[in-house]
């Protein structure tokens, strides 16, 4: 049964923002995975599927867009929350052209971490063709 | 022409019998009295001369009448006559029809009257001589319904005779009878005998002859005679109309007769003609011409054969009988109208001329018949009628051109001379003294009058024309004058309207300091009308200027305009800035100065808080560097508030277990928390977090503007969305008792996407939800129930949301300073004083829309906010 609930990707370079995440989207029993550079989180995403992952943007070495355009090529399927801190972001055209809009982005500080999961569940909800 | 008093008495003298008329005739001119004279005459000649003429000519007409009757009589005798003649004819045809005579001869040689065996007679007739005998009578029938078409006889019957005194009953008897209606034919029963005949009658309309062929069929003649009869729609009758009865005892059947009878009332005329045929002597076996028949024609004299004949002669027409008439072309409707001696009858209503002459037939030479010819004396009345008529129209016409001819006579020769010279005296007594008049015939009396009054006009023309002189020269100058004033006032309202149309203050002072010029907008500054202005000193009528009086003397002394900007004053406690602009003033050596005042408030306030907003956007470019390094960790204390509020609640089963799992109990562990107040200061954190977070998103909401994306965003789910956010708000549900509020949406359908930042716009709504919410908390008002009414309509090419709160409003001055940056009702702590005017910023500034507020102390608040619907080109 534990095996069906959704998989998520937390990547943030911020300790302390990253383990709330996990500990938040744990409780609200999701499968949860956490990457602190972009370079892990697509080993992760090499090794197992996932349905959607929270990226933040400033990281160390590849950026979080970046992440979001590679993790797209291998898992066409996951879906995405941008979580940045930087007041200035505005969404690249490339991750519009993937889907992504306004909707999709959330601001640091998140106040209320039930927002993320809204965003999350609505993402994974929508419709996709059934598996197998 | 009324115009001339002295001609009019004249007029009234002399035709003073025109007073007899109703109408003003003595107001016409003396030419048109003529005409209506000569009119008068020609049309009393009219009356009388057509009057005469019609009572000639009815008797003129009425004796051409009775010799036409009479000429008419001789002709219809004749035709009378001709129409015995030409029944006698058809009659005397029948000897020369050669399908007659033989069928005849057939009839004779076949049929029962001839039998040259006597031991034959009274034997029955056989069958097939009875049809034999019938073929006869089909053929001779034939001929007979022609001749009857043709000739428009009412009958014609055969009778036979019998020849050589063969038959015993010599009578002639009937065999064949023709009239309009029907054909009798006779069958005889008996040979050699003419007794007790069998009559048969076949209805014209039913009767149809046997085919060419249809005795050649030898069987016919075998058959029974009843059947035939009855196969052919012939029935048998008894009697034979009245007009198949011979009804004198044949005498002399040599001789032809012809001979008027009545019946029903109708004169008929009836022809006997005896018919010879050549038959076999039965004694000489000779043939030899004898009588054998005897053919009597009908020709009825009705109503419609003296129409005809009245149609012909185009005179009515009857036939008389013993003086009385019994028959006419004009309905006389049976009644027998006596024939009086005077050459006048009357018929119905009618009276008629008429004229009667004897008529001869064959038979005697000798009747009491009268053809009769007739008129209505009525048509001859019409004819004079309308010849009276005619000559009225005509001598009418004639009195006309006569008139005409006249009247243009009349006009040329007296009345235009009379008229022009009329022209002139009125034209001198309106003071026209060139006219001259046109002399038509110098030799007449008029045109004497006309060269003497030429004369007399150009005399007086002559002296008026030097007087008119002078008085032009004077008028000129009056006119010059009067232009020059008309000028000069025009310019001072002109330069008045200029003065007042300035949307300055504009004072004019004199070297004293005297008021002299005071324009409306200075009037409606201070209150006090131009004229109470004028003539006081500047200090008295605008005291706001003591402190620059100095500098308005030392510009007249100086001769150098003085110009102050943005002056401070306070009016009604409020600040007010104004720019004060004096300009020194030299006319025909008199010294004085203008002021110029004006109000400058509105535009330093823009330009103040244009100021703000650049510092705003500096600080917000400050934020925007830092923003990332601060909000991480601010994040960080706020979410770890929320993951430590959610592991030690009850809601979540995990909890529960690990609590067992370390020994303890999360009941026990939540009410030590709570004992030591650890909840409290969470909360602690948390508020102190959202508060840091908030300054620094309402900083960075100062830079954003350059970055943002616009998107097209439905507004209706936009706010639905705010206000799901407002439910869930933190500071709303804590502080305001947000759920208490009612929320009315009155949402327009149909409202096109409107390209905006969908948070920013998320932002400003919230703010102003949160301002109506803090509003109505403050006001704490419970008369009413809190309400928010949030509107979403299209108004031109702006979507416009309103948000609108039933607090307590505010007065005027706070509703000019509320988007003023800092500016703040709450109190310290409570507000950063910029939630509104980042709201004016986001609003104007990132979306290029408006923002407007109207509000109404004690009923409530309504801020509205308008985006444009067509995209930012830029």
């Amino acid at each position: 049964m534990i095996a069906n609930w959704p998989k998520v990707l937390i990547l943030d370079d911020d300790d302390i923002i990253r383990v709330n995440l996990v500990a938040f989207f744990e409780d609200e029993n999701f499968i949860v995975r956490s990457a602190i550079s972009a370079e892990t989180g697509l080993q992760l995403i090499s090794a197992e599927p996932f349905q959607a992952g929270v990226i933040d943007i400033r990281l160390p070495g590849m950026d979080g867009n970046g992440f979001i355009l590679r993790a797209h090529e291998i898992c066409p399927e996951m879906k995405f929350i941008v979580h940045t801190g930087s007041a200035d972001y505005v969404l690249p055209e490339s991750l519009i052209a993937i889907g992504l809009t306004s909707r999709h982005v959330f601001a640091k500080p998140l106040k209320d971490m039930r927002l993320l999961i809204r965003a999350v569940k609505e993402l994974i909800v929508t419709p996709r063709p059934p598996e197998g | 022409m009324s115009g001339n008093g002295e001609q009019m008495e004249n007029a009234k003298d002399q035709i003073g019998f025109l007073k007899l008329f109703p109408f003003p005739l003595n107001r016409l001119g003396v030419g048109n009295k003529i005409l209506f004279m000569v009119l008068l005459i020609f049309i009393c000649y009219t009356i009388l001369l057509s009057l005469v003429i019609g009572a000639t000519s009815f008797n003129n007409l009425a004796l051409v009448t009775k010799n036409n009757l009479e000429r008419m009589a001789t002709l219809l005798a004749g035709r009378i006559v001709k129409i015995n003649a030409q029944s006698m004819q058809v009659a005397q045809s029948m000897e020369t029809n050669y399908i007659i005579v033989q069928q005849l001869q057939r009839l004779i040689n076949y049929g029962p009257y001839y039998s040259s065996d006597e031991s034959l007679l009274g034997r029955p007739i056989e069958d097939s001589e009875v049809i034999y005998a019938f073929q006869a009578q089909m053929e001779i029938s034939k001929q007979l319904l022609s001749l009857q078409t043709i000739n428009a006889l009412n009958s014609i019957s055969i009778f036979l005779v019998s020849p050589f005194d063969m038959v015993h009953d010599a009578m002639p008897a009937l065999t064949i009878h023709l009239d309009r209606k029907a054909l009798f034919v006779t069958r005889f029963n008996q040979k050699g005998r003419a007794e007790n005949p069998q009559v048969y009658r076949i209805a014209l309309e039913k009767l149809i002859f046997p085919g060419p062929d249809y005795f050649d069929i030898s069987s016919v003649y075998a058959l029974p005679p009843e059947k035939f009869y009855g196969d052919h729609h012939f029935e048998m009758v008894v009697g034979v109309p009245e007009s198949a009865v011979l009804s004198e005892k044949w005498n002399s059947p040599e001789e032809p007769r012809s001979k008027i009878i009545f019946r029903g009332g109708l004169p008929i005329i009836r022809n006997w003609y005896p018919v010879n045929v050549l038959v076999s002597n039965p004694e000489t076996f000779m043939d030899q011409s004898v009588t054998c028949s005897m053919v009597v024609v009908e020709k009825v004299l009705d109503t419609e054969v003296m129409k005809t004949l009245k149609y012909d002669l185009g005179v009515d027409v009857g036939l008389a009988w013993k003086n009385t008439l019994l028959i006419a072309s004009m309905n006389i409707s049976g009644s027998r109208v006596p024939l009086p001696g005077n050459q006048t009858l009357v018929v119905g209503d009618r009276d008629y001329y008429y004229h009667a002459k004897p008529v001869r037939f064959l038979e005697n030479g000798l009747s009491d018949f009268m053809v009769v010819t007739m008129s209505p004396i009525s048509e001859l009345t019409g004819l004079t009628k309308t010849l009276f008529f005619q000559i009225a129209l005509l001598t009418g016409i004639a009195v006309l051109v006569t008139v005409l001819l006249i009247y243009v006579g009349i006009h040329r020769v007296v009345k235009i001379p009379l008229q022009s010279l009329m022209n002139g005296v009125k034209s001198i007594a309106e003071g026209d003294m060139t006219y001259r008049v046109h002399i038509h015939s110098p030799d007449d009396e008029l045109g004497v009058l006309s060269s003497a009054f030429n004369q007399m006009s150009s005399e007086i023309g002559r002296k008026s024309i030097e007087l008119e002189d002078v008085n032009r020269h004077l008028r000129s100058s009056i006119v010059d004058l009067r232009t020059k004033e008309t000028d000069l006032s025009k310019t001072k309202n002109y330069l008045n309207n200029i003065i007042n149309s300035m949307p300055s203050i504009l004072v004019g002072v004199d070297q004293e300091g005297k008021v002299t010029e005071w324009n409306v907008e200075a009037e409606r500054a201070t209150g006090i009308s131009a004229e109470n202005a004028k003539g006081k000193s500047l200090n008295d009528v605008y005291p706001g200027l003591i402190a620059r009086l100095e500098e308005v003397y030392k510009t007249m002394t100086e001769k150098k305009p003085y110009k102050a900007e943005k002056l401070m004053s306070w009016v009604d406690g409020e600040t007010r800035y104004s720019d004060i602009m004096v300009y020194p003033l030299v006319t025909n050596g008199v010294e004085g100065a203008v002021l110029r005042i004006d109000d400058v408030t509105n535009r330093v306030r823009i330009e103040e808080m244009m100021i703000q907003t650049e510092k705003m956007i500096s600080v917000g470019g400050l934020a925007a560097g830092m923003a990332h390094e601060i909000n991480n960790p601010i994040g960080g204390i706020l979410q770890s508030v929320q993951n430590i509020f959610r592991r030690v609640s009850v809601d979540f089963p995990k909890n529960v277990q690990t609590a067992q799992e370390s020994g303890t109990d999360l009941g026990c562990i939540r009410m030590y928390l709570e004992k030591r107040e650890v909840f409290s200061f969470l909360e602690g954190i948390r508020d102190a977090g959202q508060r840091a977070a908030h300054i620094v998103a309402n900083m960075l909401n100062f830079s954003r503007q350059s970055h943002s994306q616009f998107t097209p965003t439905p507004l209706d789910a936009l706010l639905n969305n705010t206000l799901e956010l407002a439910a869930h708000d933190y500071d709303l549900k804590k502080k305001y008792d947000f759920r208490h509020i009612q929320i009315v949406r009155e949402f327009s359908p149909d409202l096109p996407a409107v390209p905006c930042i969908p948070t920013e716009i998320e932002q400003v709504i919230l703010n102003l939800l949160k301002n109506a919410a803090q509003a109505m908390m403050d006001a704490n008002d419970s008369r009413k129930n809190p309400q928010i009414t949030l509107r979403l309509y299209q108004e031109g090419k702006s979507a416009v949301i309103e948000v609108e709160d039933n607090g307590p409003g505010m007065d005027e001055k706070i509703r000019k300073r509320v988007f003023e940056p800092f500016f703040t009702t709450k109190e310290v702590g409570v507000g950063t004083g910029l939630g509104l005017s980042v709201a004016y910023f986001i609003i104007n500034n990132n979306h290029r829309g408006t923002m407007t507020v109207v509000s109404t102390p004690s009923i409530g608040t309504k801020f509205s906010v308008a985006l444009p619907i067509v995209g930012r080109s830029s």
